[in-house]
């Protein structure tokens, strides 16, 4: 029996990672804001994630980039940073059936659906380097330093 | 049909055949078999040479106790020390006996057993020590060892799973299926995991009923409705076999049903644990308890009503307890002669069974197997000789307490049952059924509903009826007949009574001490058997307790777990997590030689040619820098961009240069010391604003230095209005060095590049070859040198663009072996060299980048402190060979007069040097900075080299071409 799992990627999107006081930033940029850290919000393609103390993170479709630079580089705020990140990151889609047995070879956080639910995410450990997890559709987000894609990709091979 | 297959019964397919081969020889067996029950089905008695004397040994157990047979698989699935009793059997297994040559039946290594007396516990650590024990240790270890490692790694591929649940229920015997199903039918998150092939556990291997019927029917019953609720994963052939700190469990799952995957690990973290794993039997210590046809009395009956495998014709059994008298019963009724049941408690009866009370075994007969039993009273008096080939001994059942254990929860001793129970727990857990004494199968089943309702808040439910067969015992911890004689407490390791003695009298009484001594409780099988016998001799021998002995420490792994399953996909290109930057398949391409440069990141050493040797090659790039111009991957290194209005506040607290005299557009080199005033790190940062920079880190210390900086703002600083980004990975730089580095550069950008419009240590922003970029004007080989900055999608369009543009002028690409090369004549610190956590910045002869005109900073205290004391330092320095073409090993030692003593300071690097054409070094020297001129001696094991003390600077030592 082998998986049921299909795994696209490395990819970039647009990021933008937001530190200090996100409402100098204006709401009409920004999705609404998430309730609480380790939680996302989504709006026109784009997530708005609470990672942590005073850190936000923004992704968004690659064609998105350029409009989302040109408003939010505007932007200069005592309190607030906004930093386009989106080489930085290398992002990873799983879908498929067994997409949630891949992530439980991934991650060691606790991705059941009643711990961790569609609006939730986590910059935790994938494959024993940081990265951020959120789920897409029936699937899920794998996000690692880009240096490290060929070692996940490898990782994620070795599944299928 | 295998000739000691009983016609009927067990639970294997009789309908289906397996084929396998034992040392050369064609055999049998079914689906349902294990190894050990399908060469027992064939006959086979023997099955390897002991671990030290040689003696034959058969199998003795039935499951993960087995504490004597081990065999080899040959083939595409090879494995050495396999446990035949816990192995499947698989069609065209093709299995090897171990340790015996020519053969196990007639194996020349029992001589070993003919001068037992000169070899007891320990005996290497004092015979062999002179002239070297290492001379000897060959010999001892082939005469001593196991299986062969495989010639070939196994085919297939490991993985290693994460899992949490509510209830992590260890065994599904009758305790632990009873809570795996209450627990389930409260909506819980269960996952089951148990050792055996099949679930049951004890129910498997014996005749008991539940609701009236068989056990089996209710077992099938509880699995199948644990297989429909979705909220249970239910493990099978899977051991949990350690269990570490907050709940984290690992568990072997040996057989997964799934393509090539040989074995799965699982990290489970629990918020509870039901350790329902059963108890296992022990031996009884008595002269020849190891030859082939003694067996532990659960096992038989196992073999004959799980597997229909009648293991002898005409069987004895041996027992201090009443489970042995069950097992007689079912012997009989498997149609073995049953020709006594000795009981050593004098008090024991039973009318159905010729039962000799208050004896024991005094040994068994036989050669290559048992032919038959003396025996006597205990308390002394005539022998008399039983004929048999089976014995079948019960000393007794120590609940499973090793997971408990390892969780670091206690144990008590308990008379009543004369084992070790589980005590305070340690983590969120409950020890149910047999692991906790509980003998009887309706206090099982009773314990394994109750645990779970207690901890759920549930009514206790309804518990199937069932007996509870009486369990009295009697400790037996060896008979008298067994000093002076072959009676074994650990068979895997040969470790007989004496040896125990023997160590108690040498002073290693504490039962961790005999441990050690007598390696009792070592090994594949982990002491399961006998390690309780070890503590009741060592009561015995110290008129002590058992309790008051004490247990040695259970540590994992609980059962032999191979390396794939630890771990898991980490093999091949996913063995390690490296880095690679956007460029790391252009270097292979140019047959770069690539390895870890710091922090994962895997970076070229340096681009062979053809022909070329590898000085030549360094030699090659080094001088192109030298004279030329060359690029270099500089993609790792570290960059943060700080901004707020306290960004200068935090620069200047954790870096030891000033900056508020900077200048946007310009930077400055300075150091990160830690607390205690020791070099951390270097780099330059770049003013971009009045309140913004940008700070570079060294590749190995990039990860560190963010860590230590959002350490400063969320712990000791929270209050400062300062943001820290990482941008390592979002901006890398291609350095372009040497003396033609400015005419390259100029081809692919308007930039103006004239020392006056871009100064040494400036930073600009532009178009370099179309692209958004900032270029920093730094060096770190003593040359003219532009870092270009881009985004990391665009490097390998900015490395293309500069390897066209400077193809006149003879670019080429090196690595970090010539940039090594180009930062010691320039007498640049480097991490791991200069800086090994030892230095200040003054041992460096740095004392100018401590900023004077400033406020405190992260490390100056110490500093100040550690010069006031006025000690002598280990100070850098340069070193010349006095022999020009002599090298000087990195990290070796510098000793006064090259003599043997306390060395004074150590080579830190040395290089062939391009500009001096000799090689040259450098190295921390006690009061170096005043030595120069002197002669120092670096002492190898064999010779010493001389070399002269100088500067630690041996090109542009006033820093003329790198700002020119």
């Amino acid at each position: 029996m082998a998986y049921d799992l299909t795994i696209t990627g490395p990819a970039r999107r647009t990021v933008f990672e937001i530190k200090g006081d996100p409402s100098a930033l204006g709401s009409d940029l920004l999705p609404p804001w998430p309730d609480r850290p380790c939680r996302l919000t989504r709006q026109d393609d784009r997530a708005f994630l609470w990672l942590g103390a005073h850190r936000w993170l923004l992704i968004a479709p690659p064609d998105h980039e350029d409009g989302l630079d040109a408003a939010l580089s505007a932007v200069h705020h005592p309190d607030a940073s906004v930093v386009l990140l989106s080489d930085s990151l290398a992002f990873f889609t799983l879908s498929g059936r067994d997409a949630d047995v891949a992530m439980s070879i991934a991650c060691p956080l606790d991705l059941h659906p009643g711990a961790f639910g569609p609006d939730a995410c986590a910059q935790t450990d994938g494959f024993g380097v940081r990265a951020l997890v959120l789920r897409q559709g029936d699937g899920w987000l794998l996000a690692v330093e880009q240096a490290y894609a060929p070692y996940i990709a490898a990782q994620l091979a070795q599944i299928v | 049909m295998a000739p000691e297959r009983m016609a009927q019964g067990g639970r294997i397919d009789r309908d289906r055949v397996l084929r396998f081969r034992f040392d050369g020889r064609g055999m049998t067996g079914h689906p349902g078999d294990t190894l050990a029950s399908a060469l027992l089905a064939n006959g086979v008695r023997i099955v390897t040479r002991s671990f030290k004397y040689h003696r034959p040994r058969g199998i003795m157990g039935a499951g993960v106790e087995e504490p004597a047979a081990l065999a080899a698989l040959a083939g595409a699935q090879g494995q050495g020390n396999v446990v035949p009793t816990t192995l499947p059997l698989r069609d065209g297994l093709e299995v090897r006996s171990i340790h015996g040559w020519p053969s196990v039946r007639c194996d020349l290594g029992a001589v070993a057993g003919l001068v037992s007396r000169l070899i007891p516990a320990g005996f290497y650590y004092k015979t062999f020590m002179w002239p070297d024990w290492h001379l000897f240790e060959p010999a001892i270890r082939k005469a001593a060892g196991l299986a062969p490692v495989p010639d070939t790694p196994p085919q297939g591929r490991y993985e290693v799973r994460n899992a949490q649940c509510d209830l992590l229920i260890v065994g599904a015997g009758p305790a632990g299926l009873m809570a795996a199903v209450v627990a389930a039918r409260a909506g819980a998150r269960v996952m089951l995991a148990d050792e055996g092939l099949e679930a049951g556990g004890s129910l498997l291997a014996r005749p008991a009923r539940i609701d009236g019927a068989a056990a089996m029917n209710w077992v099938a019953a509880a699995v199948a409705e644990l297989a429909a609720l979705p909220n249970v994963t239910h493990l099978q052939h899977a051991t949990a076999w350690g269990w570490r700190e907050h709940g984290l469990v690992m568990v072997q799952e040996r057989a997964p049903d799934h393509r090539g995957l040989i074995e799965r690990g699982w990290r489970v973290r629990a918020r509870h644990v039901i350790c329902a794993t059963g108890a296992i039997e022990r031996m009884l210590v008595f002269p020849g308890n190891d030859r082939p046809g003694v067996m532990l009395a659960s096992a038989v009956q196992a073999y004959i009503n799980r597997w229909g495998v009648r293991p002898g014709r005409r069987a004895v059994v041996f027992t201090n307890n009443d489970s042995g008298h069950d097992v007689a019963r079912e012997l009989r009724a498997g149609g073995v002669e049953l020709a006594a049941v000795i009981d050593s408690r004098a008090g024991a009866s039973a009318d159905d069974l010729p039962l000799l009370a208050g004896q024991v075994v005094q040994r068994s007969l036989g050669w290559r197997g048992l032919r038959g039993v003396e025996v006597a009273p205990l308390s002394g008096g005539k022998t008399q000789r039983i004929a048999c080939d089976l014995l079948a001994v019960s000393g007794g059942w120590n609940p499973a307490v090793h997971l408990h254990s390892q969780s670091r929860g206690t144990l008590r001793w308990d008379d009543t049952i004369a084992a070790f129970r589980p005590d305070r727990t340690a983590q969120p857990s409950a020890s149910v059924g047999a692991a906790d004494g509980r003998f009887g199968l309706h206090q099982a089943l009773q314990s394994g509903a109750g645990a779970v309702a207690a901890h759920l808040g549930l009514a206790m439910p309804d518990i199937p009826q069932a007996e509870d067969a009486p369990y009295r015992i009697e400790p037996l911890w060896s008979v008298p007949s067994a000093t002076g004689s072959k009676a074994f407490v650990d068979l895997m390791n040969d470790v007989t009574l004496d040896d125990i003695a023997l160590a108690n009298r040498e002073g290693y009484g504490a039962v961790e001490h005999a441990k050690r001594y007598t390696t009792a409780g070592m090994a594949l099988d982990q002491g399961k058997t006998g390690n309780v016998n070890v503590i009741g001799i060592l009561a015995g021998l110290q008129d002590a307790a058992p309790g008051q002995i004490g247990t040695t420490t259970f540590r994992a792994p609980y059962t032999p777990v191979s390396f794939g399953t630890i771990a898991g996909g980490r093999a091949g290109p996913a063995l390690l997590p490296y880095r690679h930057t956007p460029l790391t398949d252009w270097h292979i391409a140019q047959g770069a030689v690539i390895y870890e440069a710091g922090a994962r990141w895997r970076r070229p050493g340096y681009y062979s040619q053809p022909g070329e040797s590898f000085q030549q090659t360094i030699d090659r790039e080094a001088r192109t820098v030298r004279q030329g111009v060359a690029i270099y991957d500089g993609a790792p290194l570290g960059l943060y961009a700080i901004e707020g209005p306290d960004a200068l506040r935090l620069i200047e607290h954790a870096c030891t240069a000033r900056y508020g005299t900077l200048a946007p557009g310009m930077g400055r080199y300075g150091l990160m010391l830690t607390e205690d005033g020791l070099i951390f790190d270097d780099g330059v940062t770049f003013r971009l604003a009045e309140d913004r920079f940008l700070l570079s880190a060294s590749t190995g210390n990039a990860d560190a230095v963010g860590l230590h900086l959002e350490k400063i703002l969320q712990i000791d600083r929270p209050d400062w209005r300062v943001r820290v980004v990482n941008l390592t990975q979002q901006w890398m730089n291609a350095t372009l060095c040497g003396p033609r580095a400015r005419q390259v550069l100029a081809r692919l950008t308007d930039m103006d590049l004239s020392t006056d419009a871009f100064p040494f240590m400036g930073l600009r922003a532009g178009q370099v070859a179309g692209l958004r970029s900032r270029v920093a004007r730094v060096s770190f080989t003593g040359e003219l040198s532009y870092e270009i900055n881009v985004r990391q999608r665009d490097l390998p369009t900015l490395w293309d663009a500069l390897l066209q543009a400077g193809a006149q002028d003879g670019i080429i690409p090196i690595g970090s072996e010539a940039n090594h090369v180009l930062r010691v004549e320039k007498g640049f610190l480097s991490l791991g060299h200069e800086v090994d956590g030892t230095v200040d910045p003054y041992d460096l002869g740095m004392g100018w980048a401590m900023a004077a005109k400033k406020g405190d900073f992260i490390g100056l205290r110490s500093v100040r402190l550690r010069r006031a004391s006025g000690l002598a330092r280990r100070e850098l320095v340069g070193l010349l060979p006095e022999d020009p073409e002599v090298s000087l090993p990195e990290g070796a030692p510098i000793t006064p007069g090259g003599r043997r003593e306390a060395s004074e300071g150590l080579v830190t690097a040395c290089v062939r040097s391009v500009v001096l054409d000799r090689w040259v070094g450098l190295g921390l020297l006690l009061g170096g900075h005043a030595r120069r001129g002197e002669r120092v001696q670096v002492r190898l094991p064999d010779r010493t080299i001389a070399a002269k003390v100088v500067a630690p600077v041996f090109h542009d030592a006033d820093g003329t071409r790198m700002r020119e």
